[in-house]
């Protein structure tokens, strides 16, 4: 186990610059989810920490160690691919046992290891199987324990749920989880699914175009976000955005009324559809455009100007279409944002 | 029902054209393999001979030696093309300088006529003329006369074999080695595998397949070889080149003696489909067992 650091980490390819001076502290035993639409630099980023692709400038640090040019052989990580990667022409003991024959093991140990890792993901019945034989679940179990069997500095994960089907993946990240809890171990991880991302991160690095845009806990992230696509990209459904003006310290538009801002000037409003009550009284007001039950909450629509918003209500609840409602939150619950730059103004 | 007659009726002209061209002359080769037919015998016309053909054949030593000759150039060339063919097939699937250039030249060969390819290195050797017999014994004082020396004369069979064929070796291998899926061979590198151990445990069992195949065309090919060894070395000297395709041209044509030469056609022939059997056996059978 060990700390991984990247200190102005760049990539390039040319005069295309892919990732932008990354600077990241990894601690010991951390669960790291690196979150981001395609194309952001989540996987160029994680490729780099496993020594796959080259780093154009910048260091990476490994339990203290500089590694930023050394063979991925020398690093002591070990990784799971999205399509798990696994050799087809070995069984699944081969398989798990491959980076133990390659480290010229013991055949004695190599059996007592792969059997103990096969044992960690439930895997000692298929130990004699192919991985044509298998189903996308237990391959992925392969991929783990062949991940496990060698006590690796840093696990790196790639966006290793995506080929699983849904219910399949609600089970497995509750595994993976677990497993990093109950081993201790560092763990980087790649997703463009944010559910994952909240749901297992100590910390999650969302990133965008190449660059940062936050690190924090899944809580800051959600509640705290430090600009529009932060805001925007967490949260099923994204937060609500409205434009406006501030003046005097109030913002307004033509569907809200007296709400406190920071500063004064052209601002984006953003809240959250659950953190909204309805009130005859509220602040704010909209049409209803349409309504969509779920089962467990029903989301209405509203249209508010040029703005459409999403407001989350009783599972129950069922208003006309084209009616106006009223609603309020909590100003706490408001957040601002710079209408020109899209950073967040506390 | 009538689905089944039209597409009976679509294929019918390439079956008639197999037919004609396939089926028929396999079996007259068959049927005249059991006659003893020769028109420079005091009785030329064809009468029944049984099994008599095939029973001198296993005592000619003529023969026999045809076949031993065959069975080593065989060995050579496949071995070494695929050695030297995998080997560029490597260099070429990287970004090395000059790669189009040096492919198209790599590949020249296989555009030439087989019996060109023996023309012209009939030209590069013939003592007093060529420039290798020249060369070689300007330089290294060595005396190359290929109607002189049976070792000179095989050596440069082989090497005018591997000269024509490798190119279409190494543009096979090329194309099965671009294929190869990246992640895998990443896995590999952090699972800790050297270079050699990548190439070993997991590219050649990718590679499988296609090394098959091209292993299965060139050793049918190696082992009916006759053009290019006629121009070169007429299958001299003496009988020291003379493979089993230029051995059974000899019996058939200059000696007319059709039915023994129809005999060793078709030993020629099972001895192919056996080879390449136990080849496919010895590459495959050994995994499924363990499976």
């Amino acid at each position: 186990m060990s700390s991984v650091t990247l200190q102005s980490v760049e990539k390039s390819f040319g005069q295309l610059t892919i990732l932008k001076a990354i600077d990241l502290d990894i601690e010991d035993g951390e669960f790291l989810v690196l979150l981001g639409p395609s194309g952001c630099g989540k996987s160029t980023t994680m490729r780099m920490i496993a020594g796959l692709e080259t780093i154009s400038s910048g260091t990476l640090m490994m339990g203290g160690k500089d590694v930023t040019n050394t063979h991925p052989r020398e690093r002591n990580v070990a990784m799971v691919f999205q399509n798990y990667a696994l050799y087809p022409h070995m069984t699944v003991a081969e398989n798990i046992g491959y980076p133990l024959k390659v480290a010229k093991a013991s055949k004695v140990d190599r059996v007592q290891k792969v059997e103990e890792a096969a044992g960690k993901v439930d895997l000692l019945p298929y130990l004699a199987r192919y991985p044509r034989d298998l189903s996308g679940g237990q391959r992925q179990r392969v991929a783990l324990a062949r991940a496990l069997v060698r006590d690796p500095a840093v696990f790196l994960l790639d966006e290793p749920l995506s080929n699983l089907d849904a219910k399949l993946r609600v089970a497995m990240r509750a595994e993976i989880k677990h497993l990093q809890r109950s081993l201790g171990v560092t763990m980087i991880y790649v997703t463009h699914d944010q559910i994952e991302a909240m749901t297992l991160a100590d910390r999650v690095v969302l990133l965008s175009d190449g660059e940062i845009q936050q690190v924090g806990t899944p809580d800051q992230i959600y509640d705290d976000p430090d600009n529009l696509f932060v805001a925007g990209f967490i949260g099923s459904p994204s937060m609500n955005f409205v434009s406006g003006q501030a003046t005097g310290g109030t913002f307004s538009t033509e569907k809200v009324t007296g709400l406190k801002a920071p500063i004064d000037g052209m601002l984006t409003l953003g809240f959250r559809a659950e953190d909204v009550v309805l009130a005859e009284d509220g602040r704010f007001r909209g049409t209803v455009y349409e309504v969509e039950p779920t089962g467990e909450a029903t989301y209405v629509v509203l249209q508010m100007d040029k703005d459409r918003v999403i407001l989350r209500c009783d599972k129950k609840y069922r208003p006309e279409l084209g009616v106006e409602l009223h609603f309020d939150i909590a100003d706490s619950q408001a957040l601002f944002f710079s209408a020109e730059t899209g950073k967040r103004i506390r | 029902m009538r689905n089944s007659t039209t597409g009976w009726l679509l294929i019918a002209p390439t079956l008639f054209i197999l037919f004609i061209t396939g089926l028929l002359p396999f079996l007259y080769v068959l049927v005249v393999s059991f006659f003893d037919w020769n028109t420079f015998a005091v009785n030329p016309d064809p009468h029944f001979s049984g099994v008599e053909n095939f029973r001198r054949l296993v005592f000619d030593e003529a023969f026999l030696y045809s076949i031993w000759l065959t069975l080593k150039f065989t060995f050579f060339v496949v071995t070494s093309q695929l050695v030297i063919g995998f080997g560029l097939a490597k260099l070429l699937s990287r970004n090395v300088p000059f790669k189009g250039v040096f492919r198209t030249i790599h590949t020249l060969p296989l555009m030439v006529a087989p019996i060109a390819v023996g023309a012209t290195w009939r030209l590069l050797t013939i003592p007093g003329l060529g420039p290798i017999p020249h060369f070689l014994q300007k330089w290294f004082d060595v005396s190359y006369i290929l109607s002189r020396f049976p070792d000179q004369a095989f050596i440069t069979v082989v090497l005018m074999d591997i000269w024509h064929w490798t190119p279409l070796v190494t543009l096979t291998l090329l194309a099965g080695l671009s294929n190869l899926p990246r992640e895998p061979i990443e896995q590999a590198r952090i699972d800790g595998a050297r270079e050699w151990q990548i190439f070993w445990d997991i590219i050649l069992p990718f590679m499988k397949p296609v090394l098959l195949t091209t292993v299965f065309i060139r050793l049918m090919d190696a082992l009916r070889t006759v053009d290019e060894v006629w121009m070169l070395t007429g299958g001299g000297p003496g009988a020291e080149t003379r493979f089993i395709g230029l051995h059974i041209w000899r019996v058939v044509f200059p000696k007319t003696d059709y039915g023994y030469g129809s005999a060793m056609s078709l030993l020629a022939l099972y001895m192919t489909i056996v080879i390449c059997w136990l080849l496919y056996v010895a590459m495959t059978g050994m995994k499924d067992n363990k499976q």
